[in-house]
């Protein structure tokens, strides 16, 4: 129902968000060759295989951590235009990179921060939405929390950071984190609880270098 | 339409049937003066050959900065279009038999001003495109198949993707690399992937050499012919302006001057009346002469006036007024844009307003923080408070 309501009032947004794209050499690669994000076209074993710090390692290893995977991305059903459902496809297909520059995981505070720093870069009404209903399951506490440290954080650095569907993430794997997120002009959110923590998915990381080297 | 060099070729060979008209040529005119004599003196032209003509009326046909029409003293209003209009001629192929012949003019009115096609010959037409003076300039020094398919781009595709290849060969030229035909060819195909335009349709500017042969598609007739080409040498470009004389008719100081075509009015090319208004400023100025020797008048007396601008005269009136007017708004529109807002950021205009949203949820959060730690002690303040009071009411009552 949200990729359904995202589809409906993304309307507006969308042109200005191609718009951009064809204004970046980036952006218009990515509009001629339509790369598509999920098990099929990325090889996801041999991210793993690259060095620690890199976007591919950093981006298997947020992936392990919060358990999810980017198959579960509904398509775009509801907008005409190919190239406009395209644009917003691809952005669907990188929510799991915004949050993995920032180092946030999948949590409610985490996913709406998110959400609020989506809406300050990209500008998308379901975002809006998202960021201005969504604190009304948390807790008080929580949303104090949210409202005092991610949403300062998520608005400052969504707005000056250069707009992020204009990234080629695919060319960019073996790319160094903090280099990429000084040339974006991002800086990590506030520190937060993960499930599991850093030094359990590091464990899990280096169990799976080990099958994959084994399978070579 | 009628090329040019074909109106000057027939009026020359006009001319030359009167000994009386003689024709100057390669010879400039160095000044305009006012002979000194009493009574009035005539208009003196100093040439550039030494020779002074002395003119019992002075026709200004010399354009939009009128050299005669300084000499008069006659104001002109008007105002730059910031636009320039890139003339050429194309060659395409003739119409097919199902489509009839090239007599049809297409205009497209595109957000940054019209792209016209004007038929010349079965096989070629005339462009006249108004548009900003950087994309002017750029389409007359690219490669002149890229300005073929530019051109047919501009009648076909929609206006996101014509921006598009307009952004590309402006970056082109500035990074001093202008645009190959084959990578805009690229690029195009780009756009009409993009915009789902089928190869074979007439929508298409990338289509195959069109052959005669064959039923064209129902929408043939919705666009010109393709241009392969552009003649060469054809290509150029001027500026576009409004403006208006005062008056056509010299007075005063510039009496016995007239002014005729663009020295008297210049217009934007839409509808093509600049050269047909200065055609039709010449009908009427004939008509007058006629009418003032037929009748043994001195031709540039005041009763030119009459003759010559019988209506004009409510209507230039009219038009200064409106002129002032809108002279005026233009100085209060930037008066209102200087004063809102002058402050630089090094930042882009829209970030001030998030910066200030991320400050002010901060402030309200901690805000409110405060808040409830100054309740909470204020509570402690007010209990102690009445709680002393009770105690001595207490004790009192004690």
């Amino acid at each position: 129902m949200v990729a359904a309501v995202g589809d409906l009032t993304s309307g507006p947004v969308l042109p200005t968000l191609r718009d951009r794209m064809l204004a970046s050499p980036e952006g218009r690669r990515i509009l001629k060759e339509r790369p598509r994000i999920n098990t099929k076209t990325v090889d996801m074993q041999k991210l793993a295989l690259l060095p620690e710090g890199t976007v591919g390692h950093a981006y298997v290893k947020w992936l392990e951590r919060c358990g999810v995977t980017p198959d579960t991305r509904e398509p775009v059903h509801y907008i005409e235009d190919p190239e406009l459902a395209y644009v917003l496809q691809r952005y669907r297909e990188c929510h799991d990179f915004y949050h993995c520059i920032v180092n946030l995981p999948v949590d409610v505070t985490s996913e709406l921060a998110v959400k609020f720093f989506e809406f300050a870069n990209l500008g998308l009404p379901m975002a809006g939405f998202a960021a201005a209903f969504g604190h009304l399951r948390l807790s008080s506490s929580k949303r104090e929390r949210l409202f005092k440290e991610y949403v300062p954080w998520a608005i400052k650095c969504g707005s000056t950071s250069q707009s992020l569907i204009t990234v080629y993430w695919e060319e960019r794997w073996s790319q160094n984190m903090d280099e990429l997120k000084k040339e974006l002009g991002l800086w990590d959110a506030p520190e937060t609880k993960w499930r599991n923590p850093s030094n359990e998915a590091k464990a899990a990381a280096a169990r799976k270098q080990k099958e994959t080297e084994f399978q070579l | 339409m009628t090329e040019n060099l074909n109106l000057q070729r027939g009026l020359l060979r006009h001319i030359s049937q009167f000994t009386e008209v003689e024709l100057l040529d390669k010879i400039k005119v160095q000044s305009i003066a006012t002979e000194d004599r009493e009574g009035g003196g005539w208009p003196l032209v100093h040439l550039s050959d030494g020779r002074t003509l002395r003119a019992r009326l002075l026709v200004g046909a010399d354009g939009f900065n009128s050299p005669v029409r300084s000499y008069a003293r006659i104001q002109s209003y008007g105002w730059a279009y910031d636009r320039h209009a890139i003339v050429a001629t194309m060659n395409h192929p003739p119409r097919g038999p199902f489509q009839g012949s090239n007599t049809v003019a297409y205009q497209r009115f595109l957000p940054t001003g019209p792209i016209a096609f004007l038929p010349l010959s079965e096989t070629s037409s005339s462009l006249v495109w108004s548009t900003k003076p950087q994309l002017a300039s750029a389409l007359k020094t690219v490669d002149p198949q890229v300005l073929a398919d530019m051109i047919n781009a501009a009648f076909r595709l929609p206006d996101v993707s014509l921006c598009y290849l307009q952004d590309r060969i402006l970056d082109a030229e500035q990074s001093g690399s202008p645009l190959k035909p084959s990578q805009f060819r690229d690029e195009l195909a780009f756009r009409e992937r993009s915009d789902t335009i089928d190869v074979r349709s007439a929508y298409s500017s990338l289509a195959p050499e069109q052959s005669s042969a064959g039923i064209p598609s129902e929408d043939a007739d919705a666009v010109p012919p393709i241009v392969t080409s552009i003649q060469a040498g054809t290509i150029a470009s001027f500026p576009l302006r409004f403006s208006h004389a005062e008056s056509y008719i010299g007075e005063g100081q510039g009496v016995r001057t007239v002014l005729v075509g663009d020295a008297a009015h210049t217009v934007h090319p839409l509808a093509g009346q600049g050269l047909n208004g200065g055609l039709a400023d010449v009908e009427a100025l004939v008509r007058c002469i006629e009418h003032a020797l037929l009748r043994g008048g001195d031709v540039a007396c005041d009763k030119l006036h009459k003759l010559y601008s019988s209506t004009s005269q409510p209507v230039v009136w009219a038009r200064s007024v409106g002129l002032e007017v809108l002279n005026e708004l233009d100085t209060i529109k930037a008066a209102l844009m200087m004063s809102a807002g002058s402050e630089r950021h090094r930042r882009r205009p829209g970030e001030v307003g998030w910066e200030l949203a991320a400050k002010s949820i901060e402030n309200f959060a901690t805000g409110l923080d405060n808040a409830r730690a100054l309740g909470g002690s204020l509570a402690n303040v007010v209990g102690d408070g009445v709680r002393s009071l009770w105690e001595r009411g207490g004790s009192g009552r004690a």
